[in-house]
């Protein structure tokens, strides 16, 4: 006879489904939105673009840079969304460094984005765009996420 | 005797599940969804500058929050878009985002991207398409309105 496991009328009732879930993710009040959007043209074949972010926005070359800047400088970026996207339809790799060490890579057609499940807090950074096409290509990176507005040391601080 | 740890038809019922998950998220009470569609027939010259504003008047001194900004062609042509806002007390574009793209710029935002809509900025579409021709072209902006401030 096989072994009755759960019992007729027994049990904890399902209230999963009571659960609010219509929910949205927003800055909180110690959050300001941060942001940064860079267009380079004429990268050549086989070659790559490189620029820092943070602390500072600087070109480093490789192609025109048409503008770029990131708001607001020297904070902490926690980035919750990266995305390049390039003027042809060609393989094109983006390349996050931090402190002269590869955080990420990833390659694609025509556009690559990172979109991490939570957002990752930069305080350095330096990225590359290559070009594997056989033609020049414009390009423009972008990335959004937030600042905190309270100070590192008063977080620690906090903590205590 | 063995002791009984649990009697049949006891047992604590599992309020965990009917906790509010708000952490780091906001419930919905607070805020308005939005969605900002512009759209018609346009004759736009190969790799012409053009912009189109939205209008903020219904929405000056609330936050707003972009969860997503899509400027959509009906041909599969290559277009460069901007996105951004416009201070018009001092003629600065402030960009918020962009892309290349064939027929389609899209840019998400996962966590909402927050705006407050002093009353002389406009948020505003730049962009250019690469083959002359009549497009039908639709910018759509969606996202959430602060109703209640706290």
């Amino acid at each position: 006879m096989p072994i009755k496991l759960t019992p007729k009328g027994t049990g904890r009732p399902d209230y999963t489904r009571d659960v609010y879930i219509n929910v949205e993710p927003v800055q909180t009040f110690w959050q300001r939105p941060a942001q940064a959007v860079v267009e380079v043209d004429d990268i050549p074949p086989n070659s790559y673009t490189e620029f820092d972010l943070l602390p500072k926005f600087n070109f480093k070359g490789g192609g025109t840079l048409v503008f770029g800047g990131i708001d607001p400088e020297e904070k902490t970026h926690f980035i919750s969304a990266i995305s390049v996207t390039a003027s042809s339809n060609c393989l094109i790799g983006l390349e996050l460094i931090v402190k002269g060490h590869k955080a990420q890579y990833k390659q694609g057609y025509q556009k690559i984005e990172i979109v991490p499940q939570v957002a990752i807090p930069f305080d350095e950074l330096t990225v590359r765009v290559y070009n594997y096409g056989d033609k020049n290509i414009n390009i423009i990176y972008c990335h959004s996420g937030y600042y905190s507005t309270v100070p590192v040391i008063e977080r620690l601080l906090l903590q205590k | 005797m063995p002791i009984k740890l649990k009697a049949k038809g006891t047992g604590r019922p599992d309020y965990t599940v009917i906790t509010y998950r708000t952490t780091h998220s906001a419930p919905l009470y607070r805020f308005l969804r939005y969605t900002y569609t512009a759209y018609g027939t346009v004759s736009l010259e190969a790799g012409k500058y053009y912009y189109f504003i939205h209008d903020l008047l219904p929405f000056e001194n609330k936050d707003i929050y972009i969860s997503s900004w899509t400027f959509e062609l009906d041909k599969n042509v290559l277009c460069w878009v901007l996105f951004g806002v416009y201070d018009w007390r001092y003629y600065i574009l402030a960009p918020i985002g962009g892309g290349w793209g064939y027929g389609k710029v899209e840019v998400l935002f996962p966590i909402p991207f927050k705006i407050h809509v002093y009353p002389d900025w406009d948020l505003i579409t730049y962009f250019r398409v690469f083959e002359t021709n009549t497009y039908d072209l639709r910018i759509n902006i969606t996202g959430l309105i602060e109703e209640i401030t706290i």
